[in-house]
């Protein structure tokens, strides 16, 4: 039996990890704590149409897996470049995904679908969680309802009806969009809750919930929007008791951070990864030479965790997977830096960035450099070793925020390196 | 064309809000204007100490001099904007148990130094300077190397340079002077003997308009010598770069000087929850409007800081700024050794009279430099009005409010009440009683500076807010630690909600909020702050999408 070493828990480690144990490895999993994956939106962007603008969201309309290859052509370093030509595998790893995160994650349509989101946008993403993919802007007709609560201020239910009511015309739909102020949360304290707080009082309350909406609901809504903190564990159930209560398809918006939704993904992947018998470890992987054999020092311990093959997948720089003091290093195997194809040591960092945050930073698509077969390269144009494979955040060459690709490739490559990693 | 102008000023720094409000009471008809929001220049940009410069006795007592006693009416008349920040000068020797020959005599000519000091401090309401032991010294200072042979302390002021600003303006304006941020200066307007008679001004709007007046004075800072330029002047000044780094935390219980690696004097000073290190002093060449920071400039001073105050490796940098001293123009000195003098021009000896330059001076000396140009100003106008600028109270420095009484009246936290307190003054209950109003406006929008809603609808109402990047020098919105994450679309909604803007606008704002704190951050993207950047980036680009879906 192989014994594979996944470093990182989050969705690319986890689904690593889940591949390989469906092909039979004996699979530990290290991890320091929480990284980027529990601070996620709840969606799983994939590929948004590089055609699209902010006025033309729709774009060119081609299907997600073209949207995928495009990218990949346009952005030869872009893990969808570097694999292009096992972008086939995509649909593959993404109802892997969904089977392994049943319970929480509905399935990928051909196309992207439009969720709202607390900034009134409409965001192109793949899939997400139930009860926050059943509002498609870009599919839905008739009054959308944003129900909100005035006394709790994070969540601005005007600005999200008007912000919406513009992503709506320029999605080509119809059909108001209205606010729906709920007196729900009216305690003074309450606006002092933090948003897991508030999803536990919801989870644990619906009918008060669905009555406080009823009471201030206009007729004729054909959908309501929450903000995304119907449930702390399961918002499938109720999204479900809500639509069964006022009538009409209820949902969450993506979430911003502190993430309810990243939060339940999260703990969804650690009960696949507990459910399919993957020996989870916490602590810090030490040490260990590239080429292998590996022998990893987990958290000071003085006897080495021996392994066949390791999937590196520590994220970028929340995660820890990437960082830059003087220089740029990746802290466990030591494995040269790339963006694309440039190589990142030392240079000053302002090389390195757009004039916006917002823009295409080569900072952001720091990482490690990967062949095919997701096999970091060294400092030549070869990988270091045979046993060592990498998975998202820490790959170099994609950059979330811009690409709007995150989840989607620590999907993709996630599946593909833990496969190869059980041989 | 508004009505005919006794004096107009160019520049909304401290020197044109101040000369502004000193002729407003005086009674002239004043026009003042500022291309962007005031204090977003130098002014904004430095380390808001309201001192006496001990660093300037060295070449220039009566800077010093000038500065203390001017230090002493600024608190008196803004009493909310100012905090007392002691400092400690550690004397440091190689040995600290054996300290050599040389290192005694300097450590006695900084004690003799500072008692020189201790002249001018008490004109400032400082206490004189002490002597420490170093165990005395560590027990004040736990964070300081322990490498001094002595100590010495120095009481100093701090004081809100954007704030300041804002309320000369605001009180010019209740003196009946015309007040227009973002209005540009284009040109000036000249009669055929070449005397400039007003100026051709831009408003927000891009339509241009011409305001005449007897007297012009430009006060644009960095930017002086350009203005003066379109009259075909030559204004010169030797622009100094000044950088200053905030820290997530504070680092230190007082400001400690600290040596450089080029034996220059920088500092790091606690800064309400923060810590703010400065300064850079080096000749600066470039555009004033592209103005930035590099990471030569921020490992020069945690260099120098950690030389005294070692922990400052282990702080997270939130965000970089940067200024530009507009020093007068000397050849053959050093940057520390030019003079912080101020100077006045009447450019009628250059052939063009009725316009004026006020140039150089301290931050801690505003209101003396506006009062001697006011004086000039009188004599050309052969009027005889006394300055009142010393006497009269800013807006809201009328009275300092009680905070635990309105804490408990309005059940907001004593801490958000003494923040708005000391932003506010005497103005406290009526930004409270906002928050009483509409409960919504009670909850902190703000985490990391602790702002409420209500505070942000005050600035907004009463406090010439032209833009959400304005509400941050108003009250510090985007400031701290999260540089915006948390805060940003809540500000932008508190202000597109007041302002009934449509919701393109409100994403307009937000962007350009965001773009603001960015170029502060450019500098220090490395180590945690970079996974902050990746936070803020996914909240604002991949959850909240605001960037439209995808560009190639």
């Amino acid at each position: 039996v192989t014994r594979v070493l996944v470093i990182g828990g989050g969705m690319a480690g986890g689904i690593a990890a889940l591949a390989a144990r469906e092909r039979g490895a004996d699979v530990t999993l290290v991890r320091r704590s929480y990284g980027a994956t529990a601070l996620s939106s709840g969606a799983i962007d994939v590929a948004a149409d590089p055609l699209s603008t902010p006025e033309d969201p729709l774009g060119s309309e081609i299907p997600m897996l073209a949207a995928a290859d495009e990218i990949g052509r346009l952005r030869p370093g872009h893990p969808y470049g570097v694999l292009r030509e096992r972008l086939d595998a995509l649909p593959d790893s993404l109802q892997f995904a969904q089977r392994a995160l049943a319970g929480l994650i509905g399935e990928a349509g051909s196309h992207n679908r439009f969720l709202s989101t607390p900034f009134g946008t409409a965001k192109p993403t793949a899939m997400a969680q139930l009860g926050m993919d059943a509002i498609d802007m870009s599919t839905i007709d008739g009054t959308v309802g944003v129900v909100h609560f005035p006394s709790l201020p994070h969540f601005n239910g005007d600005l999200v009806a008007a912000g919406l009511k513009l992503a709506r015309e320029r999605l080509r739909r119809s059909g108001q969009t209205l606010p729906i102020p709920c007196d729900y949360f009216r305690h003074r304290d309450d606006a002092l809750l933090l948003p897991h707080e508030l999803a536990a009082r919801t989870e644990a309350d619906v009918d008060g919930l669905a009555n406080a909406v009823k009471r201030s609901a206009p007729v004729g809504i054909s959908a309501f929007l929450f903000p995304p903190f119907l449930a702390r564990r399961s918002p499938a159930k109720i999204a479900a008791a809500l639509e069964k209560a006022l009538g009409a398809p209820c949902g969450e918006t993506v979430s911003g951070t502190p993430s309810v939704p990243g939060l339940r993904l999260q703990e969804a992947i650690d009960d696949a990864l507990r459910r399919a018998g993957v020996r989870i470890v916490l602590g810090e992987v030490r040490a260990g030479s590239p080429e292998g054999p590996f022998q990893a020092f987990v958290d000071g311990g003085d006897s080495a965790l021996e392994t066949d093959t390791v999937v590196l997948a520590t994220g970028k720089y929340i995660g820890g997977g990437v960082t830059r003091a003087k220089a740029y290093v990746e802290p466990v195997f030591r494995l040269p830096i790339h963006s694309g194809r440039r190589r990142l040591d030392s240079e000053f960092i302002g090389s390195l960035l757009d004039r916006q945050p917002g823009g295409d930073h080569e900072a952001f698509r720091a990482g490690v450099r990967i062949d095919d077969q997701l096999r970091p390269m060294g400092e030549g144009d070869q990988p270091v070793s045979r046993k060592l494979f990498a998975a998202g955040g820490v790959v170099a060459g994609y950059d979330p925020a811009f690409d709007k690709t995150g989840l989607g490739v620590a999907i993709f490559t996630g599946y593909l390196s833990g496969r190869a990693a059980a041989g | 064309v508004i009505e005919p102008f006794d004096v107009l000023v160019i520049g909304g720094g401290v020197n044109g809000t101040g000369l502004a409000r000193d002729l407003a009471m005086r009674g002239f008809r004043v026009c003042l204007v500022e291309k962007k929001d005031f204090a977003s220049g130098a002014s904004g940009a430095n380390s808001g100490m309201i001192h006496g410069g001990i660093r300037y006795l060295r070449y220039d007592r009566k800077v010093t001099e000038l500065a203390s006693i001017d230090s002493g009416y600024i608190q008196k008349i803004v009493p909310h904007l100012l905090f007392r920040i002691p400092f400690l000068y550690p004397i440091t020797a190689r040995n600290a148990s054996r300290p050599t020959l040389r290192e005694r005599a300097w450590a006695y000519g900084v004690e003799v130094y500072f008692g020189t000091y201790d002249q001018y401090s008490a004109k400032k309401g400082g206490k004189p300077s002490s002597h420490l032991s170093p165990e005395e010294l560590y027990a004040l200072e736990p964070a300081l190397r322990r490498n001094a042979v002595a100590g010495l302390t120095i009481d100093e002021w701090g004081i809100d340079p954007w704030r300041l600003c804002l309320l000369n303006a605001l009180s010019a304006q209740r003196h009946g002077a015309t007040v227009l941020p973002y209005t540009q200066f284009v040109s000036f307007v000249r009669d055929s003997s070449g005397a400039v008679t007003g100026a051709e001004l831009r408003n927000p709007e891009g339509k241009t308009f011409a305001v005449s007046a007897k007297i012009t004075f430009n006060c644009g800072g960095p930017w002086a010598p350009r203005i003066a330029a379109l009259a075909g002047l030559d204004v010169r000044i030797r622009a100094g770069k000044g950088v200053h780094l905030l820290l997530d935390r504070r680092l230190t219980n007082y400001g400690v000087i600290c040596g450089a690696v080029d034996g220059r004097e920088i500092f790091i000073l606690p800064w309400g929850d923060a810590s703010l290190i400065g300064t850079t002093d080096d000749d600066y060449y470039g555009d004033p409007d592209s103005l930035r920071v590099t990471e030569d400039e921020v490992e020069y001073l945690l260099e120098g800081v950690a030389s005294a105050v070692p922990a400052v490796r282990q702080a997270t940098i939130m965000r970089t700024y940067a200024g530009i001293r507009p020093t007068l123009y000397e050849y053959g000195e050093t940057e520390d050794a030019l003079s912080r003098e101020h100077e006045i021009y009447d450019h009628a000896a250059a052939g063009v009279p009725g316009l004026f330059t006020l140039l150089g001076g301290k931050l801690a000396s505003f209101r003396v430099q506006a009062e001697e140009a006011a004086n000039l100003v009188c004599r050309r106008f052969g009027r005889d009005a006394p300055c009142g600028t010393h006497l009269e109270p800013l807006p809201g420095g009328e009275r300092f409010p009680d905070i635990r009484a309105s804490s408990e009246q309005y059940q907001v936290p004593e801490l958000v009440v003494e923040r708005i307190a000391h932003r506010q003054g005497a103005n406290t209950e009526a930004v409270l009683e906002l928050a009483a109003r509409e409960p919504a406006l009670r909850a902190i929008a703000c985490p990391c500076e602790q702002v409420i809603g209500a505070e942000m609808v005050w600035a907004l109402r009463n406090e010439m807010v032209h833009h959400l990047t304005d509400l941050s020098r108003r009250c510090r919105v985007g400031w701290g630690p999260c540089q915006g994450s948390r805060c940003a679309l809540e500000a932008a909604t508190i202000y597109g909600a007041e302002r009934r803007l449509g919701i393109e606008q409100v994403y307009r704002e937000l962007t350009e909020f965001l773009d603001a704190r960015f170029i502060d951050r450019r500098a220090i993207l490395s180590g945690a702050q970079l996974a902050q950047e990746e936070l803020g980036r996914g909240q604002h680009f991949t959850t909240g999408n605001l960037d439209g879906s995808h560009r190639s």
